[in-house]
């Protein structure tokens, strides 16, 4: 079974060459040349991974990502023409969990979806690819109680799931793999070139903005107070630790 | 900057400062005036205070002869001699009485020669007879000293008999107030003068202040910030400047945004078409085995041609972000690390880097505070202008100078021109007889730029190995690291 790939671009040219090349890669592709369509298109069918560029005619790109976030958890790839830092930030603070932009070497797109969706199928057995397990799996496979206070907090990594009290908090696929990778185990420090390694498969030259965007994301979910982080607290020159409470 | 806009050479005089020019203005002004008045209130001072002392003389002369005639007239047996040093004189002041054929006198510390001849012709002369007076400097007897003295003289008629007063008086007190006076009055013109020059220089720091204000804003917007603006000013005539000022940054500011705008918005239109080329013609590519051989050469043709544009559009967005001011500055970059994973990145040897050709220093002193991103282009620009013009790179190091890091690309090619070396960091300069190797032109003037963001530079010099040798050198980062 192949991944289901949702394509959102208004640049019909475009569009269709990323059509053509990624199911050319084995890729199940959908595309959209609005916003709206693509919400259309998310009603009827789930997908695996979103492709979406920023600059579209109605509603645009990061309003785009604020609406859907809260309903999905697959990993979106921003395609931005603009390299302007605060619009990368803001399009990661919308809830991207990557970035390319353009003019981009196609091998480029390509490497940033292998990267999330693989991270994705080990986040989620649901959603499982054959390629996926033994490549990121976690070696934390027993449930981990991450906050003792208020909940408690619970980490299962084998079943894709975190609760607090017995409920589940939402986490998209990326912040999942995150959290899991910081608990492997608790109380280590990674740095941010580790993290982006190890959940974004990028390397040296990564940019370490997209870890410190997502660890931000993380803590409005999981902190009790995310100005004042408990749980996931930054290690000064260093990066981040997970503090077990 | 050409000849003819060289600015015309200062004539002499324009070496002194506009401040020092106001200072001396003022105090040469104030000289002036004070040397003017200081030598009318001599003369002014001096005539009133003499005439004052010379009439309350003549007035005292006359009662005293009135007196002399009175008692004479009373008693001509009088002795004069008795009534002439019994009358108050000033001190130091001697009478003369001429009457009756004999000089009387009331001391002798004069004697009757030291009349002036013409005062003495003048009250005595047959023809004239009439009160006088003189200024003279008299000598007392036995005495060096000259002092100033009003000499008074007048007949008087005592039944038919004529006879002659004459009063000295000394006026050694006026005399010194007379000679004070004159320094007093240089003294003052001095301050005066001192006066006017601490007026002068105040007035013209005063003056210039704005200028400076005007100056430090200049230097601020020249250093891109272009959000300098002057304060409003309501003062009339410095009204002018500061709005026409403001005015000009404005203008300024504007014409930047617009050409960022507008190299924002080509560049958008020129991504958007490039980008849907480059993945139609992966595609292409990811298929060739389905074309025949002449439409596979074609897709090689193109595919290569559009990395170059690619390249090409990139390196103008770069350096359009990097002029900008956008780019961040701010994370500490260790430069072995970065060199080693930039070569790891570009698949070339890591022996080009080899680990003796890393100083033996901690790790802080390697490190600087930059944008990694930017960094690891501006290598991989010297390496690819080694690939295209030197014959590839031969070896990358690294050397220390104080509070400066350097790093080497070295290659073994036929080196640069002394004469081309600044030149090749020039926009869309290309080495002259080379035009057939691709390139945009543009990767050395990004590697400057680089460069210079991070408060650094870029040099060619001849490399040791034989060919050229590009030298990146960046302050080292401050001891304390900010948080990474």
């Amino acid at each position: 079974m192949s991944s289901r790939l949702l394509i959102l671009e208004d640049d019909d040219n475009i569009r269709a060459a990323l059509a053509l090349t990624l199911s050319d890669e084995g890729y199940d592709v959908v595309d959209a040349h609005s916003a709206e369509s693509a919400l259309e298109i998310l009603k009827a069918t789930s997908v695996d991974l979103m492709l979406v560029d920023l600059n579209l005619g109605g509603m645009d790109g990061f309003e785009f990502i604020r609406t859907v976030r809260p309903h999905h958890d697959a990993p979106v790839i921003v395609l931005s023409a603009r390299d302007d830092t605060h619009d990368i930030v803001a399009a990661l603070e919308s809830g991207a969990d990557d970035y390319v932009t353009k003019p981009y070497q196609l091998k480029e797109v390509t490497a940033r979806l292998r990267a999330l969706r693989r991270r994705g199928g080990a986040g989620k057995p649901g959603s499982s690819e054959a390629e996926a397990a033994p490549a990121a799996a976690s070696t934390v496979s027993e449930s981990v109680v991450l906050d003792s206070n208020n909940g408690p907090l619970t980490l299962a990594p084998e079943a894709g799931r975190l609760s607090r009290g017995g409920v589940d908090v939402h986490l998209t696929v990326t912040e999942f793999r995150l959290l899991c990778e910081l608990a492997d185990p608790p109380g280590r420090v990674l740095s941010r070139q580790q993290l982006l390694e190890k959940v974004w498969d990028r390397g040296f030259f990564g940019d370490e903005r997209i870890v410190d965007v997502h660890i931000r994301r993380l803590r409005t979910k999981i902190e009790a107070d995310p100005a004042r982080p408990q749980l996931v607290v930054t290690v000064r020159g260093l990066g981040y630790r997970l503090d077990q409470q | 900057m050409s000849d003819d806009l060289e600015p015309p050479l200062r004539s002499p005089n324009a070496v002194l400062g506009l401040r020092s020019l106001v200072t001396a203005l003022f105090a040469a002004g104030a000289l002036l005036v004070s040397v003017a008045l200081s030598v009318g209130t001599n003369i002014t001072a001096r005539t009133y205070l003499m005439d004052q002392m010379r009439a309350a003389a003549n007035t005292r002369a006359f009662s005293h002869a009135a007196e002399i005639r009175s008692q004479l007239l009373e008693d001509s047996e009088t002795d004069l001699k008795d009534t002439l040093s019994a009358m108050q004189t000033r001190q130091g002041g001697v009478i003369l009485v001429y009457y009756e054929g004999q000089w009387v006198q009331s001391s002798n510390a004069v004697q009757s020669e030291v009349l002036d001849s013409n005062l003495k012709e003048i009250v005595m002369g047959e023809g004239v007879n009439r009160p006088a007076y003189i200024w003279t400097s008299a000598t007392k007897l036995g005495d060096t000293e000259k002092i100033l003295s009003v000499v008074t003289g007048t007949p008087f008629q005592l039944d038919g008999q004529k006879g002659y007063f004459f009063e000295l008086d000394p006026m050694g007190e006026l005399e010194r107030t007379l000679q004070a006076l004159p320094v007093v009055l240089a003294v003052v013109a001095a301050l005066t003068t001192l006066a006017g020059a601490l007026v002068g220089s105040w007035a013209s720091k005063r003056v210039l202040t704005p200028l400076h204000d005007v100056a430090s804003a200049t230097t601020r917007v020249s250093e891109g910030d272009m959000h300098t603006r002057l304060p409003e000013s309501f003062d009339p005539d410095l009204k002018p400047i500061v709005d026409s000022f403001n005015a000009m940054v404005d203008a300024i500011d504007s014409r930047i945004e617009r050409e960022r705008r507008f190299t924002a918005d080509v560049s958008h239109e020129l991504r958007s078409p490039l980008t849907a080329l480059t993945t139609a013609v992966h595609l292409l590519q990811s298929r060739q085995d389905e074309l025949p051989e002449r439409a596979q050469k074609a897709v090689q043709l193109m595919d290569t041609e559009l990395q170059r544009f690619s390249q090409a559009l990139s390196d103008l967005l770069e350096i359009s972000r990097l002029e900008s001011g956008t780019i961040r500055v701010q994370d500490p970059v260790i430069l072995p690390e970065l060199i080693r994973q930039t070569l790891n990145h570009t698949n070339r040897e890591p022996d080009l880097f080899p680990d003796e050709d890393i100083p033996n220093a901690p790790v802080e002193r390697l490190t600087v505070i930059g944008d990694k991103g930017q960094l690891h282009r501006a290598v991989v620009n010297l390496l690819q202008n080694a690939d295209k013009y030197g014959d590839g790179p031969k070896k990358v190091s690294l050397t220390l100078s104080p509070g400066v890091i350097n790093i080497h690309v070295d290659d073994a090619g036929s080196g640069v021109l002394p004469e081309e070396r600044e030149r090749i960091f020039n926009r869309f300069v290309r080495s002259g007889s080379r035009r057939s190797i691709p390139g945009t032109g543009l990767g050395l003037s990004l590697v400057a730029e680089t460069a210079a963001i991070h408060g650094g530079s870029v040099v060619c010099t001849d490399s040791p190995m034989g060919g050229a040798r590009f030298t990146i050198t960046l302050p080292v980062a401050p001891a304390e690291l900010p948080e990474g």
